[in-house]
């Protein structure tokens, strides 16, 4: 159909410009213009960032009192505390790290799911992050009724109920945000954190306060640190081919 | 210089612009200087330079510089050129005729050349240049084509195109009727008429003033003063509301002008007899209508007396005389009007709107 | 060596004419070249071709990025199938072609039974007819022949149609073996296709945007008029009108020759610049799923704007502000359309575009500013002295108090003040300066000011009646305190001297109500107790509902709004004023019916307090007071403002810019400063006009974003352009809609409860969540009719949620009222307001809804009976399912349960069925019901049902699990409890 209606115009521009055809030679067909050079694929880097994040201030979780169900009064026989802020001393765990800009291309999504589990009525991790595309896997390991109600403000909001022990549900999310709280309306003071992103460069730091990032391309970034009650930092990092970038973060208390 | 610019500005005004063109229109076919090269040079370097200089004025260029306006600069540069060149030819030919020589066009006429190459050729060039300066002009200057008409905002002013500027100018003085209908009804017959009355057989095929010094008076009168001045002043000088405004005032909107015109009935009636207006038409218009028809029937013969005119009613004959001299007084209503509306405010000689005939 | 110069028969000199036409020649090529360069060079062309580069950029990076989604590896391994499978075919190859040879020559034969089995069947059906003549003509013989020749062709044709049945047979045996033999193939390249699919689709139009050969040729100079890529797109709207000369046209919009990519999703990320970029909110414009399809309403019917125009100023662009009309200039050659009546609204007044269509509605969805701005001129009372004829704005009650009893309530002094300058006293207040603005200059025209409020005051009180309140109980303020902040004071009111109605912007119900701060030293404590008790027995027009306070309750909130005092507002004087002043003015007003020397003497026969009432009424007449109080003598007067229907098609030059110069000459730069500034343009004048004459309309302090809420609604009010049937929803019920939206703003529902997404302000005084009044989305689909009738006229009768502090008012409706909201509710989910009784379901549904309530552990949230305190935060609970059968509407309740998320967004109802993308809903319970807790429930569900199969089927349809639930709730509870 293409080659057709080229072919009508040509002999309609010919003609209208009125100069003679000279000899019958068939033109070469045009050729079909090449596939387009894809571009080229950003080369899962061999750099990395790594960090500390460190907290002066010393103020513990605080308790839960999960009285209003006695199922989970009794997974949790020595009391359960709230993961807002903890980590070893002068350290704060749960922090995700992520690069916020500076990226450029596309990354293939993580085919691994990432799950996130109810278990002894908390939420496991507290805090995580997945790539947009990525497959979630919410399970629920007790058994008791929760409800996992998403609370996105660019994704789609969800609210699905697991009565029974290891139910299992998967979600992928399909636009980037950070971050993404999870409640449960039955269990109040359950609550989790997933931060979405478009690649997979992001952590969330342990215990001791520290984060690893790997497979960063070469390049200068934006990191953003984010804690639920502390707000967020950010950096600007640049990180060499193979080379370890560091990138640590200080939640000082508002003073 | 704003000194000059607001002298300027005041004699722009018609009621001295008019006046003061009369003037320089009596000096000019009066002159022979001006008819020379050097004259002809002068007066363009005087034109250019009063453009030139007055294109600084933020209010003078806005106007001119309007691509609708650009044709009438244009065309004061023409008609400046061709009547400078028709009597700078006809002074020449005068002069030779007075030294018994042939004129111009005679001693040409003796030449022969031929139509393919010499004319064809260089006419031939001369419509490719024209081509390329049109379209020049319509790729520099984009026609003024606006919106779709909006009925609730319509353009102040409005204004016609720019050959019916004339007659929309005509249209201040007189009544619709006549400016729009009768006036240039006349001049169309008038136009078509000249031949017929006319009847001067000197000057065919050449240049000459001398020998038709009359005819060309007063047709340059009408064409150049009573035609294309008045086109240049709708074009230029008529603002917002149709008011006046010198070439370097502000076009302000909000301008008011007293504006209280009374008619020859009430003039004559109220102000010089003291009694109210009579109810009826005929005897309250009797004063214009008498001078309507002492101005048509009674003056071409009482003219006559005048041993100048007399000359032509001889050359004429009472038929030619008498439709040459209503054709003549016609046009001359229209100077005498303005001048009648600028000092007295009148407004009709004649008006009876039971008719809707007004004068 | 050199020719002559001029040969003797020549008039001009060749050789140079020759030059002079190679020269003028060549200008003639060159002119005509940019001529026809001019007239192809459209800007509309460089912007699409410039998007159609962009756009091929975006799908190469998408097929990159498809080709790194697709997984080699696979389709490797499918290629690799193919090949062997090929191979294998190959093998076969003598038996294949074998079985295509018989599948032709059976074709073949197939075709030759066909058409002699036609060609039998013809001449049957023409024998059947000669037979049929026979019989009419009752010759036995004929008879008898006709009938041998028939019988023996219908044999033959029985014969045909066997030859062909058998041909057929065969062939579609040998076809099937054919696909047999190739299956293998075919599905190995029905996966690569699959897989492929995609991407070739990407690459497809990848290639389809190169720039190809005919690309060129398409686009060439005069080649253009073919089929050229880059071309006018335009879209004929008919029913939306743009008025040209006396006539309305159809709209012929051709916006997205230029904006390209408004229609198409995608376009919207970082990096897309208009006019490049998708338009916002694709679900409700333009797409051609939504509300507004592109090729349905095109663009102009909302921006404005001119609709054939492929030119960025003649298309009438209104810049939002001088920076970007600099901008504008610069880049596009902005100028300003003088002939334009429509231009584009500016960005930030876009939203009056919805007005055209949607005003018959009273509120439009999702145009937020727009409304903010509705609901602010209907509590400003822009209506009261304007006539607006829209719905939202008609058979509207005065939006002032009444002032027929005000001496009952407070003082004439405090009164002066309060005319003079209503937001020294209330900042938040609606009522208007009308005083001592910028047009009034000079010490006599203040004088005059004085004279009139004074008038005013004294014409206010000479007709107001008096009535003695006896002092109140006495109460405690800190316990007034708490009721106020607790049962829903705060919906309507603040009790804040700080407040500003900026920052409540855009939320502005909580100001529906004055703000009660100093309101000790306004009124009379007793009456503000009767008045809480019962407002309608002061004012039966009053807007205030009544909270069934008790006595004790009343006095102690008595307490804690009198306690609320400002010393600068008690013991106020009224000024002297000249008497000459006074007269002066009442002369005037005298003057429009007395002749001068009457109008002397009808003053001098006046008493002092006579010319102050005489000059306050006409002052009142003057300022048009009585637009938004009711006023004793003004009961029919007529509002005093222009009107503003068709304000926003009103010509600019018809807008009084008086001397100012610095403010734009637009509609909307009109309007919004005349919002901010009512009296600027007196600027200049105000010396010059005669005191009466001067502008009148009042300061209502707005901010910045209420002037700009209020004025893209005045922009909004244009003549009518858009056929009746073309505007927003033209249903039946589209009626009941816009008088429940006019009550829920007369009655400020939304202060507490969310109504259509919008409102609930008073989350702002109470923090917590669970305390706040209910959301009523779809609660024309939840509750039934007969509830609602009794509730809303008594919401005492029922308590729903008991631990709420804040209470549903007693407001007086009368029967009409309450249809007009049952109506409206029902409209807005297109159901009927009543149902008729439901029928009671067999124990088998009963039983299984039971077992399921337990399972899905309802009764975690619904209580069913008294909370234990501490157990649960009242936060967490939900409505008791007790009141479920006499509230909640039977066939509402298992739609509820398969997916609140649908219903109400936002609520803490989980979701426990699964949508399938078939619309229909899986359910969990069939694997939960195998777990030990739950065997008892097992067993007795089993009771009902032959095995465990048929009872797992039954549990896994959500329609059967929520139907159980449902009747459960409704029969179950009510004997089980």
């Amino acid at each position: 159909m293409r080659k057709y209606r080229f072919w009508m115009i040509c002999v309609l521009a010919v003609s209208l410009f009125g100069v003679a055809c000279g000899g019958g030679e068939e033109a070469a067909a045009p050729e079909r213009a090449a596939a387009p050079e894809p571009a080229p694929a950003p080369a899962a880097g061999s750099g990395g960032i790594t960090g500390v994040i460190t907290y002066a201030n010393g103020d513990a979780d605080t308790a839960i009192s999960m009285d209003a169900d006695p199922v989970c009064v009794g997974l949790n026989a020595e009391g359960a505390e709230t993961q807002t802020i903890t980590g070893a001393e002068g350290k704060l765990a749960n922090v995700f790290v992520y690069i916020k800009s500076g990226l450029s291309g596309s990354f293939p999504v993580s085919a691994e799911a990432a799950v996130l589990d109810q278990q002894g009525c908390m939420y496991a991790p507290h805090v995580s992050g997945v790539q947009v595309g990525q497959t979630v896997v919410i399970r629920n390991s007790d058994p008791t009724l929760h409800n996992v109600h998403a609370l996105p403000t660019v994704n789609a909001e969800f609210n699905k109920g697991q009565p029974f022990q290891n139910m299992e549900f998967e979600h992928t999310f399909d636009k980037s945000e950070v971050m993404v709280r999870f409640k449960c309306d039955v269990h109040p003071w359950m609550s989790s954190y997933m931060g979405v992103v478009e690649h997979p460069f992001f952590a969330v730091s342990a215990d001791d306060g520290s984060y690893a990032i790997d497979g960063v391309p070469a390049g200068t970034y934006t990191v953003e640190a984010w804690h639920e009650t502390l707000g967020t930092q950010t950096m600007e990092v640049t990180v060499g081919d193979s080379a370890v970038a560091a990138a640590s973060f200080d939640f000082a208390p508002a003073g | 210089m704003e000194a000059i610019k607001s002298i300027i500005n005041f004699l722009s005004y018609p009621e001295w612009s008019f006046t003061l063109s009369l003037i320089l229109f009596g000096l000019a076919m009066w002159s022979k200087a001006l008819w020379t090269k050097a004259g002809g040079w002068i007066m363009l370097i005087l034109i250019t330079v009063f453009f030139g200089l007055s294109l600084f004025d933020p209010n003078f260029f806005v106007v001119v510089a309007k691509p609708d306006n650009v044709p009438i600069v244009m065309m004061i540069y023409i008609i400046g050129f061709f009547w400078w060149y028709a009597m700078y030819k006809a002074h020449q030919n005068d002069r030779r005729i007075e030294a018994g020589e042939p004129t111009f066009e005679k001693s040409e006429s003796e030449d022969r050349i031929f139509t393919w190459p010499d004319l064809v050729f260089s006419e031939f060039i001369c419509m490719v240049l024209l081509t390329v300066g049109m379209v020049l002009w319509s790729i520099l200057l984009k026609a003024p084509l606006e919106e779709p008409a909006n009925t609730s905002v319509a353009p102040n002013p409005s204004k016609a195109p720019w050959y019916f500027l004339g007659l929309q100018e005509m249209l201040v003085y007189f009544d619709p009727w006549m400016a729009g209908v009768v006036l240039p009804g006349l001049i169309i017959v008038g136009l078509m008429a000249i031949p017929y009355i006319d009847t001067n057989k000197k000057g065919n095929g050449y240049y000459t003033f001398k020998e038709r010094k009359t005819e060309i008076v007063l047709f340059l009168f009408g064409f150049v003063i009573l035609w294309s001045e008045l086109i240049v002043i709708g074009t230029f000088l008529r603002g917002p509301n149709w008011n006046f405004f010198g070439p370097y005032e502000y076009w302000d909107i909000n301008k008011v002008e007293p504006l209280v015109n009374v008619d020859l009935s009430e003039i004559i009636w109220i102000k010089i007899l003291g009694v109210g207006l009579p109810g009826h038409w005929f005897v309250r218009e009797i004063f214009g209508l008498l001078f309507t028809a002492f101005y048509f029937l009674v003056l071409p013969v009482l003219l006559i007396k005048n041993k100048f005119i007399d000359g032509f009613y001889q050359k004429m004959g009472p038929t030619r005389y008498y439709v040459g001299m209503f054709l003549f007084l016609t046009m001359m209503l229209m100077p005498i009007k303005m001048y009648l509306r600028w000092f007295l405010n009148l407004k009709y000689f004649v008006h009876i709107q039971e008719f809707f005939l007004n004068l | 060596m050199a020719a002559p110069k001029k040969t003797p028969d020549r008039h001009y000199d060749f050789t140079a004419m020759n030059k002079w036409f190679a020269w003028s020649s060549l200008a003639l090529l060159l002119i005509t070249i940019w001529m026809v360069v001019e007239d192809y060079a459209k800007p509309w062309k460089r912007l699409q071709a410039e998007f159609r580069e962009l756009e091929r950029q975006k799908l190469v990076e998408e097929a990159e990025a498809e080709r790194q989604r697709i997984n080699q590896e696979e389709i490797a391994t499918i290629e690799e199938e193919i090949r062997s499978e090929e191979a294998r075919l190959d093998e076969q190859e003598a038996e294949l072609k074998e079985l295509q040879d018989r599948l032709a020559d059976l074709d073949d034969k197939v075709y030759e039974a066909d058409v002699d089995a036609r060609t039998t069947k013809s001449h049957l059906d023409t024998e059947r007819y000669q037979y049929d003549a026979a019989l009419q003509t009752g010759d036995p013989k004929k008879i008898d022949s006709a009938l041998a020749t028939l019988e023996r062709r219908r044999e033959t044709y029985g014969e045909d149609r066997i030859t062909l049945e058998a041909y057929l047979e065969e062939r579609d045996m040998v076809r099937a073996e054919i696909e047999r033999k190739m299956a293998g193939l075919k599905e190995d390249e029905d996966r690569l296709d699959e897989l492929r699919g995609g991407l070739e689709s990407l690459e497809n139009r990848v290639a389809g945007l190169d720039k190809s050969i005919d690309y060129f040729v398409l686009n060439a100079p005069l080649m253009d008029m073919l089929e050229p890529q880059l071309r006018i797109d335009q879209v004929q709207l008919p029913g939306l009108y743009q008025n040209i000369n006396f006539t309305s046209v159809d709209r012929v919009d051709r916006c997205v020759t230029c904006h390209v990519a408004a229609a198409r999703a995608g376009f919207d990320g970082e990096g897309w610049e208009e006019p490049f970029r998708s338009h916002p909110r694709l679900d409700l414009f333009l797409s051609s799923s939504s509300p507004h399809p592109y090729n349905r309403f095109g663009c102009t019917t909302c921006h404005g704007g001119l609709d054939r125009a492929t030119n960025f100023a003649r298309a009438g662009h209104s810049p939002i502000n001088e920076e970007q009309k600099a901008e504008w200039k610069h880049d596009w050659g902005w100028q300003k359309q003088k002939y334009l009546d429509t231009p584009i609204l500016p960005a930030q007044y876009t939203e009056a575009g919805c007005i055209g269509c949607h005003a018959g509605n009273v509120w439009t969805a999702s145009s937020e500013l727009q409304d903010t701005g509705r609901e602010l001129m209907s509590r400003m009372g822009c209506f009261a002295c304007h006539k607006i004829d829209y719905p939202a704005f008609t058979d509207v009650p005065r939006p002032g108090p009444s002032l027929e009893r005000v001496a009952s309530k407070t003082s004439p002094e405090w009164a002066y003040q309060w005319i003079e300058a209503p937001r020294d006293f209330h900042p938040t207040t609606w009522m208007p300066h009308f005083f001592f603005l910028e047009n009034i200059v000079g010490e006599l025209n203040e004088e005059r000011q004085r004279a009139e409020i004074k008038a005013m005051v004294a014409y206010i009180w000479d007709r107001s009646e008096v009535i003695d309140y006896s002092d109140p109980p006495r109460g405690d303020e800190s316990r007034g305190e708490d009721l106020f902040n607790t049962i829903g004071c705060t919906g309507c009111h603040l009790n804040d001297a700080e407040a500003s109605r900026d920052d409540l912007f855009p939320q502005i119900n909580r100001m529906h109500g004055p703000n009660l701060v100093r309101t000790g030293s306004k009124v009379d404590a007793g009456w503000l107790f009767a008045w809480l008790k019962d407002p309608k027995a002061f004012n039966p027009e009053t807007r205030m509902p009544s909270l069934r306070l008790t006595d004790q309750e009343a006095a102690d909130l008595v307490a804690y709004l009198m306690a609320s005092r400002d010393p600068a507002f008690e013991n106020l004087t009224q000024p002297e004023v000249d008497g000459q002043v006074r007269d002066d003015l009442a002369v005037v007003y005298l003057q429009n019916t007395q002749t001068i020397e009457q109008s002397k003497a009808t003053l001098a026969a006046m008493s002092d307090r006579e010319r102050d009432v005489y000059l306050g009424g006409q002052t009142i007449r003057k300022y048009g007071c009585f637009g938004c109080h009711n006023l004793r003598g003004f009961e029919d007067a007529k509002p005093i403002g222009v009107e503003l229907t068709e304000e926003g098609s009103k010509p600019v030059h018809q807008f009084d810019f008086g001397h100012i110069h610095d403010i734009p000459h637009t509609r909307h730069d009109w309007i919004k400063t005349k919002m901010l500034q009512p009296r600027i343009w007196d600027h200049g004048k105000e010396s010059v006009k005669d005191y009466n004459e001067l502008y009148r309309m009042p300061d209502f302090g707005m901010s910045e974003r209420e002037a700009e809420a209020v004025t893209t609604n005045v922009l909004g009010f244009v003549k009518e352009s858009v056929v009746t049937a073309r505007r927003a929803d033209q249903r039946p019920e589209s009626n009941a809609l816009a008088e429940g939206r006019k009550l829920i703003t007369r009655y400020n529902c939304q202060g507490c409860h969310l109504i259509e997404d919008q409102g609930q302000a008073i989350k702002t005084a109470i923090t917590d969540p669970g305390m706040w009044p209910p959301n009523l989305a779809a609660q024309g689909a939840r509750v039934q009719g007969d509830w609602l009738f009794e509730y809303l006229h008594d919401p005492a009768s029922e308590s729903m949620r008991p631990w709420l502090s804040v209470r549903m008012p007693t407001f007086g409706f009368d029967d009409h009222q309450v249809n007009m909201l049952l109506s409206y509710f029902a409209a807005r989910e297109n159901r009927q307001a009543f149902l008729s009784e439901p029928e009671r379901p067999d124990r088998r549904s009963l039983t299984v809804g039971k077992g399921v309530f337990a399972m899905l552990q309802c009764a975690k949230c619904h209580p069913a009976g008294p909370v234990a305190p501490g157990a649960v935060s009242a936060a967490e609970l939900a409505p008791s399912l007790l009141l479920a059968q006499d509230r909640l509407r039977h066939d509402w309740v298992a739609d509820w349960i398969k997916d609140p998320l649908s219903w109400v967004s936002g609520t803490k109802m989980p979701v426990f069925f699964s949508r399938q993308d078939d619309g229909s809903y899986s359910s969990p319970l069939a694997q939960g019901i195998d777990l030990p807790m739950w065997s008892t429930e097992k067993d007795r569900m089993l009771r009902y049902f032959d095995s465990e199969e048929e009872l797992k089927e039954y549990l896994a349809d959500a329609d059967n699990v929520t139907a159980a639930l449902r009747d459960h709730i409704w029969w179950g509870l009510e004997g089980g409890s």
